[in-house]
């Protein structure tokens, strides 16, 4: 038997379908504790019991209504390309707003499993819940399961594998009050007679009550029209409310009706932590004082960490260069491998690594904590002055990892504006990469100090820009809403993933482009192609007051921005830059390289989201603006 | 001493019924039928028409009992529904209509 099966994993926001998709596939989703990591699904092979699966990981949804693009894009993957089996992944510990999901699922007639998860939380709440009595009254196979402990993944896919393989499917039912069932039928009887409808029939219908904007719109016959109309008319008239308000309702009085059938209180509850956590992460003034806290922790960690570790690595490397030069080649290749290449690498781990592996680590704890949502809720004020909501501070924080996921992560934010304002300022947010330029040479010879003036600069520039942008992008604001996620002890195996798959990044992808560049480099010299290259560049240089070979850096940065860093050190055959560069021209060029544009990726990331024109004026408006800011600082510091 | 109060405004700490939404309720308008992709719909949402089904989605429903956690007059309210916490901003949750209850 050689078919792959189809598997799709459907849910609530943050409810661990991440986590069971990167436990089946071995996947490298990125994982953590707030609602709306997950933007675009992701797909991954597996094989259980001997037979192959493919594994769709969707975005988390509330609803299958037409709200967002996730919801939609949701919605017409379960309903058109007729997975074999969606597993439903459900917060045990939120059972009622998880089976209204459910309901949508089993009106839409698909094979169903479902996954109690994060049922250690039922459990320390004080309850039980009976599985085998849900699986009767929904009859769907439901298995208790915690993701993050793997606990009860053996079972779930033993369940998802039988299931493929012996064909036996749960579809589940629900029925509603009669008032409802009776106009479902009665629409479903009249529907029947049109041939193009690609939903099911009691879908549709349910759909065309609850005034369902993109279904609506898909019905042409006038008689179908006139006769939603009456219905929708007679509800309302019965209720006293709006027909979408009735509908949800009855989905959520069923929910709750079945929750009260299957939950049962063992004992009292434990104390919650999370509760106590919140009084002081929430506190309308130790939460801010807090939140300064863990910002100049992650900023004192990863900063003498860092500067720990990369002198260890830096002496051990430099051991190695005798021997290198001892080698029998020519003087040539031999200086174009070892400054160019071998260089590149031990840059690559002696200066970038020891600071963004710390970093990637406490950021991995952060996000696995669910202390980002409390940073939306305290921040929610603060981000209205700049027209978006708390929200929008996930994806900055993201960004301080990469302005990538960042900008893709914009996407939490459900208007088209507000992903645009918070990408723009994504790109502002100084990346691991930037702060390893920041850290190695601010800091190292400013000292840190100076490294946090820099820091402090940026994040005014970013809130007038955010200003600027908010008065002159056309729209209204919008409100916060965003689900709370308890606070979870990180798993330490979760984390040390988290952390490897971003290390894995630069690895993969940004080592190899800073070898390549750093040969090209050195190619140039040899060459002697840098002279012409640095008169042309030389007003931009005279303007910022820099040593004309740092311009050159400049221009490689646009690939990844520590290369300019790295391209000094390969210039001035040292680290020790206080010697090549005076305390001014090292803050300057530290300010220039964190703003002077986005690297290449994010210009890339920008143009997918947004389009080519979006891409090239953040690009251009940023140049100039770091030109402009860059050339007022020296003229400042000259003066002063 | 029923009286209808707005979300924001509500003590941390009490209890409140679910009311009803201050803004129009979930119609959508003719426009919205016509527009192509619902991006534009939920980007030219004036009436929080979308704000307001999420929150009925999400179990803020009339005559629901919810809980309010914390509301510290400035920045979002949190809310206990249905056994999970919801953060509203404060914009939206002056849109919320409320009754004290008595326990």
């Amino acid at each position: 038997m050689n078919k792959t099966f189809t598997v799709v994993l459907a849910g609530n926001a943050n409810v661990g379908k991440s986590v069971i998709f990167n436990q089946l596939t071995g996947g490298s989703q990125i994982v953590g504790n707030w609602p709306g990591k997950t933007v675009e699904k992701a797909e991954g092979f597996t094989e259980q019991g001997g037979i192959r699966i493919r594994i769709v990981d969707l975005p988390g949804i509330y609803s299958l209504s037409t709200y967002s693009e996730e919801e939609i894009v949701s919605r017409e993957f379960i309903a058109k390309k007729h997975p074999d089996l969606v597993v439903d992944i459900i917060d045990a510990s939120n059972l009622e707003r998880n089976l209204f999901f459910l309901f949508q699922l089993i009106e839409l007639e698909v094979p169903i499993v479902v996954a109690l998860n994060q049922y250690d939380v039922v459990e320390e709440k004080g309850f039980e819940i009976d599985d085998k009595k849900l699986s009767e009254l929904l009859g769907i196979p439901v298995v208790k399961t915690v993701a993050t402990r793997n606990r009860g993944l053996g079972e779930l896919f033993q369940v998802i594998a039988d299931m493929l393989k012996t064909g036996k499917k749960g579809f589940g039912k629900v029925k509603y009050g009669k008032e409802v069932e009776e106009r479902i039928a009665k629409l479903s009887k009249v529907l029947e007679k049109f041939q193009d409808i690609s939903y099911p029939l009691r879908f549709v219908a349910i759909k065309l009550l609850e005034k369902d904007p993109l279904i609506t719109s898909e019905i042409k016959s006038p008689e179908i029209i006139s006769l939603v109309e009456n219905l929708v008319r007679e509800l309302e008239d019965i209720h006293g409310e709006k027909s979408e308000t009735v509908i949800i309702s009855e989905r959520y009085s069923v929910a709750s009706r079945i929750a009260g059938e299957v939950l049962e209180k063992m004992h009292e509850a434990k104390h919650d932590v999370s509760d106590s956590l919140d009084k002081v992460a929430l506190h309308r003034l130790w939460g801010y004082v807090m939140l300064l806290g863990v910002v100049l922790f992650i900023f004192f960690v990863v900063f003498k960490f860092g500067g720990y570790l990369s002198g260890i690595i830096g002496s051990l490397f430099s051991l190695l260069k005798p021997y290198f030069m001892h080698l029998n080649m020519s003087n040539p290749l031999k200086e174009l491998l070892w400054n160019g290449a071998i260089e590149g690498v031990i840059a690559g781990f002696a200066i970038v690594l020891p600071y963004i592996a710390p970093f990637y680590l406490i950021l991995s704890i952060l996000e696995d904590s669910g202390y980002l949502a409390r940073v939306a809720f305290l921040t929610d004020n603060l981000m209205h002055r700049l027209g978006v909501h708390g929200k929008a501070f996930i994806p900055l924080i993201e960004s301080f990892g990469c302005n990538v996921p960042a900008i893709m992560g914009s996407r939490v934010m459900e208007r088209k504006r507000d992903r645009l304002i918070v990408s723009i300022l994504a790109t502002l947010v100084p990346c691991s990469a930037r702060t390893v330029v920041i850290f190695g040479l601010v800091a190292v010879f400013l000292g840190p100090l100076y490294a946090i003036l820099i820091y402090v600069f940026d994040f005014i520039l970013i809130f007038i820009v955010g200003l600027l942008l908010n008065k002159y992008i056309k729209g209204t604001p919008t409100g916060l809403i965003m689900e709370m996620p308890r606070f979870r002890k990180p798993v330490f195996k979760v984390i040390f993933r988290q952390t490897w798959i971003r290390l894995k990044e630069f690895f993969y992808f940004a080592m190899p482009i800073i070898v390549v560049a750093n040969i090209v480099m050195e190619g140039l010299i040899l060459l002697k192609f840098i002279g012409p290259v640095t008169t042309a560049l030389s007003p931009i240089s005279t303007f910022l007051g820099l040593p004309p070979l740092a311009t050159i850096t400049l221009l490689f940065g646009v690939l990844r921005k520590e290369l300019t860093l790295i391209m000094l050190a390969t210039f001035y055959q040292t680290t020790n830059f206080a010697k090549v560069f005076t305390p001014q021209q090292i803050f300057i060029f530290g300010f220039v390289t964190m703003i002077y544009i986005p690297c290449v990726a994010t210009i890339a990331a920008l143009k997918r989201e947004f389009g080519n024109l979006t891409a090239f004026l953040v690009s251009i408006g940023e140049f100039i603006g770091a030109l402009l800011i860059g050339g007022l600082l020296n003229l400042l510091l000259r003066i002063f | 001493m029923e009286k209808k109060k707005i979300l924001s405004s509500i003590e941390q700490g009490k209890k409140v019924k679910v009311v009803g939404f201050d803004y129009r309720v979930g119609s959508f308008s003719r426009q919205h039928h016509r527009l192509r992709h619902m991006q534009e719909a939920i980007d030219s949402d004036r009436h929080g028409t979308f704000f307001t089904r999420r929150l009925q989605e999400m179990g803020l429903l009339p005559g629901k009992i919810i809980e309010v956690v914390r509301n510290t007059n400035t920045g979002p309210v949190e809310i206990n529904v249905m056994g999970s916490k919801l953060a509203i901003g404060r914009g939206i949750a002056s849109k919320i209509l409320v009754e004290e209850i008595d326990e």
